[in-house]
């Protein structure tokens, strides 16, 4: 019963009555249920942030999550229309490769928001993510500047933990940028 | 305001469009892959808007919203499994650097 | 709005056609499988489309089961892509 947080039950519930596009008590309620019986059911063994100790539960700060979404949002069109470009005018001179993108920070949700951004953007695909250490092996399609996509990735990591990280990972963070 | 909309739903198409030109014509699988990308992101994003733009009802917006949201989420996955699958295959090598391989290798 | 409708159909077919080109010529399944995923998001944006002309959303749930039969489609194949890759040619 771990997974049934109450954060997760609104989230379902919402999404219920979003479908049904109709808000009522039948609605609600029924939502209500189903997801509690859902998330009691199912084997997935993630539980964001709820290890032990408070150092490594996550904090949201509000002005860096509206920051972090206006960058995911700035990136994906960023690299849709570039991508689309390249298409367009580059025909033929792809330069694939693989690049390992060792993380600063520890924590298995950063990583796991990093991995879809990266994902979600055309341009990079994640193909493998290492446990310790942590390091994330991105696929870049047109892959002319090593450094440069690293230090793009990098910044997204310190996006990310600004946003939403734990405070061993903001300290880790810190203590990264400061040489 | 429709032709505002109507210039979105264009966008959504041409880019539709762009990717499917991207997946006809790149000569590598990584290109084809990446290209395809682009029509669930940016080309769904651009129709959702035109039909938002035109439609102002609240069960519009709400449906569309959530077809957004569902692509966005699931698209990730599906180019994941798909780059995974791929890699794997010794046919398709890359052109560039490939780090994963030389860490593997390596024994790290 | 119908003038636009319409020249967002054309590029629609156009699209649908080079995705169909890439699902006879492609030399792997991998290519196939994109080319699958991306007739069906041409499904979608067509139906959202008709749905902007006519004005009324009845058909507008269409399109979430769409995406979904696009999403589970894809994992199920790319997953047996790459388990084929494992054991035998891989083509």
């Amino acid at each position: 019963m771990r997974r049934v947080t109450l954060s997760a039950v609104v989230w379902l519930t919402a999404l219920w009555v979003m479908l049904w596009n109709d808000v009522s008590v039948a609605n609600v309620a029924s939502g209500v249920v189903l997801s509690i019986v859902l998330l009691a059911a199912n084997r997935l063994p993630f539980a964001a942030g709820a290890t032990s100790g408070s150092d490594h539960r996550l904090r949201i700060s509000p002005l860096h999550f509206a920051y972090f979404i206006v960058y995911v949002v700035v990136q994906l069109v960023r690299s849709n229309l570039s991508l689309a470009r390249k298409i367009l005018t580059r025909t033929n001179t792809v330069n694939a490769g693989v690049i390992a993108v060792p993380m600063c920070t520890s924590g298995e949700m950063t990583m796991l928001v990093m991995s879809n951004v990266i994902t979600l953007t055309p341009g990079t695909i994640t193909i493998e993510a290492k446990g310790s250490p942590a390091v994330l092996y991105v696929n870049v399609l047109h892959l002319d500047d090593v450094e440069q996509v690293r230090g793009e990735l990098h910044q997204l990591e310190s996006v990310c933990v600004r946003a939403f990280g734990s405070r061993s990972a903001r300290f880790q963070l810190q203590e990264a940028r400061l040489p | 305001m429709d032709v505002i909309a109507g210039l979105f739903l264009v966008l959504g198409a041409a880019l539709v469009l762009i990717a499917g030109i991207g997946v006809a014509r790149s000569w590598s699988i990584y290109a084809r892959m990446h290209s395809a990308a682009i029509a669930p992101t940016l080309g769904v994003i651009s129709v959702a808007i035109g039909l938002a733009l035109t439609i102002r009802s609240t069960a519009a917006f709400v449906t569309a919203f959530l077809v957004v949201i569902l692509l966005l989420v699931t698209g990730p996955v599906g180019s994941h499994l798909l780059t995974r699958a791929v890699y794997r295959q010794t046919q398709s090598a890359l052109d560039s650097v490939d780090e994963l391989a030389r860490d593997e290798s390596s024994g790290s | 709005m119908t003038a636009f409708a319409a020249i967002a159909f054309v590029l629609l077919a156009i699209g649908s056609v080079c995705f169909l080109t890439r699902l006879f010529r492609g030399p792997s399944i991998t290519d196939r499988v994109i080319a699958l995923d991306g007739l069906l998001v041409t499904v979608i944006c067509g139906i959202m489309i008709e749905v902007t002309r006519e004005q009324s959303i009845t058909s507008l749930d269409t399109v979430l089961i769409v995406a979904l039969a696009a999403f589970i489609g894809t994992s199920v194949l790319a997953r047996y892509a790459e388990r084929r890759s494992d054991e035998g040619d891989g083509t």
